[in-house]
């Protein structure tokens, strides 16, 4: 008789709709961020369609910022590809995290891949520890025409660095990962540790290294959780301890734009 | 400059790639587990710390320290994250055109 696997889906907490959701919430970031950059472009003398054409393609902020800042910086090609490629190293252990959700064989895998962006993921996060895909996909399939947009306006535009700040543009992206946060850890309050150091690193490391690279180290913050681990066995699972400081069924770093709680 | 979206489109495909097509269904050790569950709260951390400050602390601005904290208020009171962004702003703007 041959082995039958019944594959057993989370409940579905998030879907389509958390995705839509917190897409729109972070698109408006995106688009001012995305303001930001095609006015810095092009005022260092990229043209605005290759501008437009990189935010297409491309659609990553800190490495989009890093590329064009090395090259204006008298750096080339090498350098360019060098410092955004550093930046860029966090995704490696973000789409190594997700593979178990996604579905298909490796090239559907590797497609889906694609639509891992910070706030996407964070928010497609499960309290099990899995990722819900449907909230990833439609919250970066919002965010990317905000992203193209927000670069065409800006390219052809150029807005003054005052006009952001005088319409409190800056204040949204950090804005909205605050919120993010505090959702994250309303429902797993054992990462508080984590989410602090993580604070420290970024505070000291922004001042010596560029913000991609800041940001993997910060992510160093998270093996804070593995020692733990270590220190009580390792044996619980990720969601299994999770839930002592959450809701049943809910409150996981990404639950919170899917459980309904904040909405 | 052509060269360099081409190349950086290229590393950023692969970057989120290789994980999912090689990795496939395979679960992470318990310990392992436990940091990548941690990851989202690092990476938002990080997140606000870089986008508040900028490289070299350049975009530090005290002013968005109220916006901010209306935001929390906000928060607190379970207002909706668009809300909260939105009120953030607002008290930014007004913040601004104040001082």
């Amino acid at each position: 008789m041959g082995r039958v696997t019944i594959r057993v889906d989370p409940p579905a907490s998030g879907g389509w709709r958390a995705g839509l959701r917190v897409g729109l919430g972070l698109s408006v970031g995106a688009f001012a961020l995305a303001l930001s950059f095609g006015a810095f472009a092009v005022s260092s003398g990229w043209p605005a369609w290759l501008v437009i054409v990189m935010s297409i393609v491309v659609f990553s902020g800190g490495a989009q910022f890093a590329a064009v800042t090395a090259m204006t910086g008298g750096g080339g090609v090498v350098s360019a590809l060098g410092a955004a490629a550093l930046i860029n190293t966090r995704f490696i252990p973000m789409a190594a995290a997700s593979a178990r959700s996604l579905r298909g064989g490796p090239w559907r895998r590797a497609m889906e891949g694609q639509t891992i962006v910070d706030g996407s993921w964070v928010a497609a996060q499960r309290p099990d520890g899995t990722l819900d895909r449907a909230t990833m996909f439609t919250a970066t399939a919002v965010q990317w025409p905000a992203w193209v947009g927000g670069t065409v306006v800006g390219a052809l535009f150029a807005p003054s660095t005052e006009f952001f700040r005088d319409y409190g543009l800056d204040v949204i992206f950090p804005c909205f990962f605050l919120v993010l946060l505090l959702d994250s850890l309303r429902g797993k309050p054992r990462h508080a540790l984590v989410a602090i150091v993580a604070v420290a690193i970024g505070v000291a490391a922004i001042w010596f290294v560029p913000g991609g690279v800041a940001l993997l180290l910060c992510g160093i913050a998270a093996g804070i959780a593995g020692v733990r681990a270590s220190g009580t066995g390792g044996a619980a699972s990720a969601g299994g301890a999770d839930s002592a400081g959450g809701a049943p069924g809910g409150g996981g770093a990404g639950s919170a734009p899917g459980d309904g709680s904040q909405q | 400059m052509i060269l360099v979206v081409i190349g950086l489109a290229l590393i950023n495909f692969a970057y989120k790639a290789v994980g999912p097509a090689i990795l496939g269904d395979r679960e992470f050790p318990g310990v392992v587990q436990r940091i990548v569950d941690a990851l989202p709260a690092a990476m938002l951390a990080g997140l606000l710390v870089v986008h508040l400050l900028g490289d070299r602390w350049s975009s530090a601005d005290v002013t968005v320290v109220p916006g901010l904290a209306a935001a929390v208020v906000a928060w607190y009171w379970r207002a909706p994250q668009l809300a909260c962004v939105v009120i953030a702003v607002v008290v930014t703007i007004v913040v601004r055109a104040a001082l």
